[in-house]
């Protein structure tokens, strides 16, 4: 079994090298919505292309909502009253959508980069 | 109850992707449908559990818990799943030859089984909080379509229960001899796929912010969101935009797995097997 733990520590390390990389992530822009009966508001926002940022979701209903969007490369569950925070990579100009993925047809907003 | 049932059943839908692959794989090992049971159970409980203190959860480390607590529990599946290949490696072909007097080989499969069980629970773990929570938002809301919506959620849990089910019988249907080696494969495709949304969890949570850029785009081929994108993500960690730390952190497990259980097979090494047992 020796191999295997020093395989085993030889990955622990690999791991523990790549987590305490500094963030930057506090200086970046926050754009807030909130969901309320199955509405994003705004349901719209506008970002820089080339630059991360953030969006806080407020979850102003008892149902659980999870903000997603495939494109932007984020999944995340908002319990009932309670708010999330999700990192967006920085991104080209375009129109992204994200959605809650419990009502992805109803609730829905967009994410435009310019 | 559509849109319930289609919302349950994609969150299980890995989960029983999962689930059927380890059944197949630890077919012919004693016991080890109690494990995978117990891995199941562990993660049902753990799902409860998580969605219950799930606005804890998510205000870890600055509202990023989730994504880590993700990345954590990603990371142990990973290294259950590698220790499980190696160990194999190393047995397997002995667990051939001894198929039908398993009698020593079960004592000797109980650990890799303990692996495989948390690998199970994780998979559980991971889609049943999001379900729990889900249900429990039906329970509070109340109202006429109660009924129906839990209705619908529990035929999308069944129909998750169908999609191990359809797994294990696919893959059973593969002669003994060439089962070991694709489970194997699949197992070990697995522990990458799982690897690279580690990766990705820990990106999400802004922790790690190295090689963040996206690497390619194949969304306009395959939508990571309909059913062949989410069974292609399962099985093989296919992801429409990954990152280059994704794409890295994945081509390294896969060839890491793939070198070492070459390294360790007996007929490479004998003398390591040896000095293992």
């Amino acid at each position: 079994m020796r191999k295997l733990q020093f395989i085993a520590a030889l990955s622990a390390l690999a791991v523990m090298a790549l987590v305490p990389a500094a963030s930057s992530a506090d200086e970046m822009k926050t754009y807030e919505i909130t969901v309320k009966d199955k509405v994003f508001t705004p349901n719209e926002i506008t970002v820089k292309a080339g630059e991360p940022f953030r969006i806080k979701m407020t979850n102003a209903n008892a149902m659980p909502v999870e903000l997603e969007s495939s494109k932007l490369g984020f999944e995340k569950v908002a319990a009932g009253f309670s708010d999330i925070l999700v990192n967006v990579r920085a991104q080209t100009p375009g129109t992204y959508t994200f959605f809650d993925d419990f009502h992805p047809k109803e609730t829905t907003g967009r994410v435009i980069v310019k | 109850m559509l849109g319930a049932l289609i919302i349950v059943f994609r969150e299980v839908f890995e989960a029983g992707l999962v689930i059927g692959i380890v059944l197949a794989a630890t077919r012919l090992v004693a016991g080890s449908r109690w494990w995978i049971a117990g891995g199941v159970l562990g993660g049902i409980a753990g799902s409860a559990l998580l969605a219950m203190f799930a606005e804890v959860v998510s205000q870890w480390a600055n509202g990023f818990g989730q994504e880590l607590f993700n990345a954590g529990v990603l990371a142990i599946a990973v290294c259950m799943l590698i220790w499980h290949n190696l160990w194999m490696a190393r047995h397997g072909r002995e667990l051939a030859a001894e198929l039908t007097a398993a009698g020593q080989a079960v004592s000797e499969g109980s650990r890799p089984l303990a692996a495989l069980a948390v690998v199970v629970g994780v998979a559980v773990l991971r889609e049943g909080a999001e379900i729990a929570l889900f249900m429990y938002g039906i329970v509070l809301a109340g109202g006429d379509s109660w009924s129906s919506l839990a209705l619908g959620s529990v035929l999308g849990l069944v129909l998750g229960g169908g999609v191990s089910a359809l797994t294990y019988l696919g893959l059973v249907k593969i002669p003994t001899r060439y089962l070991f080696s694709v489970t194997s494969g699949l197992i070990t495709l697995l522990a990458a796929s799982m690897a690279s949304q580690c990766a990705a969890f820990l990106l999400a949570s802004g922790k790690v912010n190295v090689l963040s850029a996206t690497a390619w785009d194949t969304s306009w081929l395959i939508d990571e969101g309909s059913i062949l994108g989410r069974l292609l993500h399962t099985l093989i960690g296919y992801a429409q935009s990954p990152s280059e730390l994704q794409v890295l952190v994945y081509v390294v497990t896969l060839v890491g797995v793939v070198a070492l259980t070459k390294a360790l097979s007996p007929s490479h090494a004998p003398r390591a097997a040896a000095a293992g047992r």
